[in-house]
Parts: C-alpha cells; structure tokens; sequence
C-alpha cells in the first residue's frame, strides 16, 4: 500500500524568525509553500535586482529571470548544505543568498546568450548603445555597456564574484575576464557625469 | 602595482556603484506566479495524486473488452430472434407448436411481401 501523504497545507505553520537553513529544510522535508514564501521574500529582492542589471535593465526579462532561478533552486535544494560560503568574498559563513543568486546570475548570462548579445571577444565594442546625452549616471552608463562587458562588470564589481568564478560562468579565461573588466570601467567612466569622473583619467 | 588596481573605483564611484538598481523591485504578482510555477512541477504543497498510466491503460483495454462484448452478444442475440421469426417449421422442430400455429405460418399470409409481389408479376 502506497504510503499516505498528509496535505501539508494543514499543517503548514512556520516561524517567521526561522533560519535559511530551516526554511530549505521545511521545503526538502515538508515541500513547505509557509517556508518557501519566507525564503522567496528575503531573496528575491537582491536576486532582482542582480538580474535587472546583467539582463540590462529590462524588468520583465528579469522578472522571468527570478522564477526560472527558484525553479532551478528550489528542485536543487539538496545541493546547499547550508555550510557553502557562495560567492560573496570574505564572508565566511553560510549564505542561502548567495547560492541563489549564483543561480540567478546563471540564469541571466543563459537569457542574454540565447538572445546572441552576449560577445565576448576582446575587439567588441564596450559600449553598444551611444546616447544622445552626453553624461549619464552611473546607472545609465552601466546600462549603456555592451552585455558581456556588462555582465563582468556587475558580477565582479557589484556581486562580488572572483575572476575564475566568472570566467567559469561566462565560458572565457579569468584573464579574459580581467581584460573585459578594464575596458568596461573606462568605457562607464568615459560617460559618467562630471561630479563622478575620476580625476586621475 | 596590477592593472586591477590602477583601474580601481574611487570611494565614491563605489558608492554608486552599489546604489546601481537597488531601488528595482520586481512585482508582487512574481510570488504567486512563481508559487503557482513551483506547485505545478509538484516541488511545493500538497502532492498530486499520481495517476498511474499502467492502471489507466488496463482501465482502458477492460472498457474496450467489456464494450465489444456487449456488442457480439447484443448481435448474436438479434441474429437468434431474426432466424427464429424467418424459419416457419423452428416451431415445430422445437416440437412447441400447436397444429393452428403450423397452419398459421404455413398460410400465403405470412409469406414475405416482397415474395407475394413476385407472385403478382409473373
């Protein structure tokens, strides 16, 4: 006789304080939507928001972004031990966060190389939208990067992702990575508004 | 001194830097589509009572075969009583039949009509 599942919704109560680690366990064990809620609502913000800028700025692409990201996660849930340090460097402890936004960040460089934006070699243009404003902000002028270089600059200088982590991800050299790097920040300084443009240039 | 370091932000640079989409949000409707996603390939909520496709299939054969039996008998039946009403001597042969019976089938009247009509032609 097949075993009998309780319906989990009856029974589906959790503290609003509890760890990451006790949400994922509250899905892997109970399949918990209690737990999933909580966890999509601390994560999901920086998980957006790590999707808005590599998709550049396109909130829909994002928006399918992070549910393809929790779908990803939440039926990989036995892969976080809740002991990895992600991505972020120097942390040290465990961080759910950073796991998915790896995920994420996945996610978006796979939707912006589907669409064949994703150029990688070093004669690319840094820059693929010229604006008929003259300075931009920092935002803008991020924006405004070609999507490789853009999707170097935010996972190193924003997510804090090492060089070999993002060549892994982007399928190029850590050298490469620093190249496209350095291009990318002169290209955004290039554009920054006066106030912010760094006077050593 | 590394190429990293000769490029590096300014202080405030880096402010802005992290500043960068902070205030984008996604929609709200994000969770409950993502819910709905996430229950759909069954990795959240109650779990979804499995149909087996073997037992539906047998379901099915069983249907198929109950079906065409009911069928072969309702015909075989109908084939019965149409003999039954066609043969003027399955009375007697049964040996059921009264001596007026006999007379009765034996009679121009019970012929068929098309058979009469012949008759009449030729």
């Amino acid at each position: 006789m097949p075993p009998v599942r309780l319906n989990v919704r009856m029974i589906d109560a959790i503290d609003a304080s509890a760890t990451d680690e006790a949400l994922v366990s509250a899905i892997r064990e109970n399949r918990s939507e209690a737990a999933f809620a909580l966890l999509y609502d601390r994560h999901t913000p920086r998980g957006f928001q790590t999707a808005w800028r590599i998709v550049g700025g396109n909130p829909h692409e994002a928006e399918d972004v992070v549910q393809e990201a929790w779908l990803r996660a939440v039926s990989s849930l036995e892969r976080w031990r809740g002991t990895e340090t992600g991505s972020v460097r120097g942390t040290g402890q465990s961080d759910f966060g950073a796991w998915f936004r790896g995920i994420t960040a996945h996610v978006a460089i796979d939707v912006v190389r589907k669409q064949g934006r994703l150029e990688l070699d070093a004669d690319a243009d840094a820059v693929c939208e010229q604006s008929s404003v003259e300075w931009l902000d920092m935002e803008a002028a991020i924006l405004s990067l070609a999507p490789g270089y853009r999707a170097v600059l935010v996972l190193h200088d924003i997510e804090g992702f090492t060089h070999e982590e993002i060549g892994a991800r982007l399928g190029i050299t850590a050298g490469t990575s620093k190249g496209q790097l350095f291009k990318a920040r002169r290209a955004v300084r290039a554009r920054l508004a006066p106030g912010l443009e760094r006077k050593a240039l | 001194m590394t190429e990293d370091s000769l490029d590096e932000w300014t202080p405030e640079e880096r402010a802005k830097l992290a500043e960068v989409g902070l205030h984008r949000s996604a929609r709200s409707e994000l969770k409950n589509r993502t819910m709905v996603a996430l229950r759909e390939r069954d990795l959240i909520g109650a779990a979804q009572p499995r149909r087996s496709p073997r037992r539906f299939v047998f379901g099915l054969a069983a249907a198929a075969v109950l079906i065409f039996a009911a069928g072969m008998l309702a015909g075989y039946g109908v084939g019965l009583r149409r003999q039954a009403m066609s043969s003027p001597d399955s009375l007697s042969r049964a040996g059921g039949g009264t001596t007026r019976e006999v007379a009765r089938l034996d009679s121009p009247s019970t012929q068929s009509p098309v058979g009469a009509r012949y008759v009449v032609w030729f």
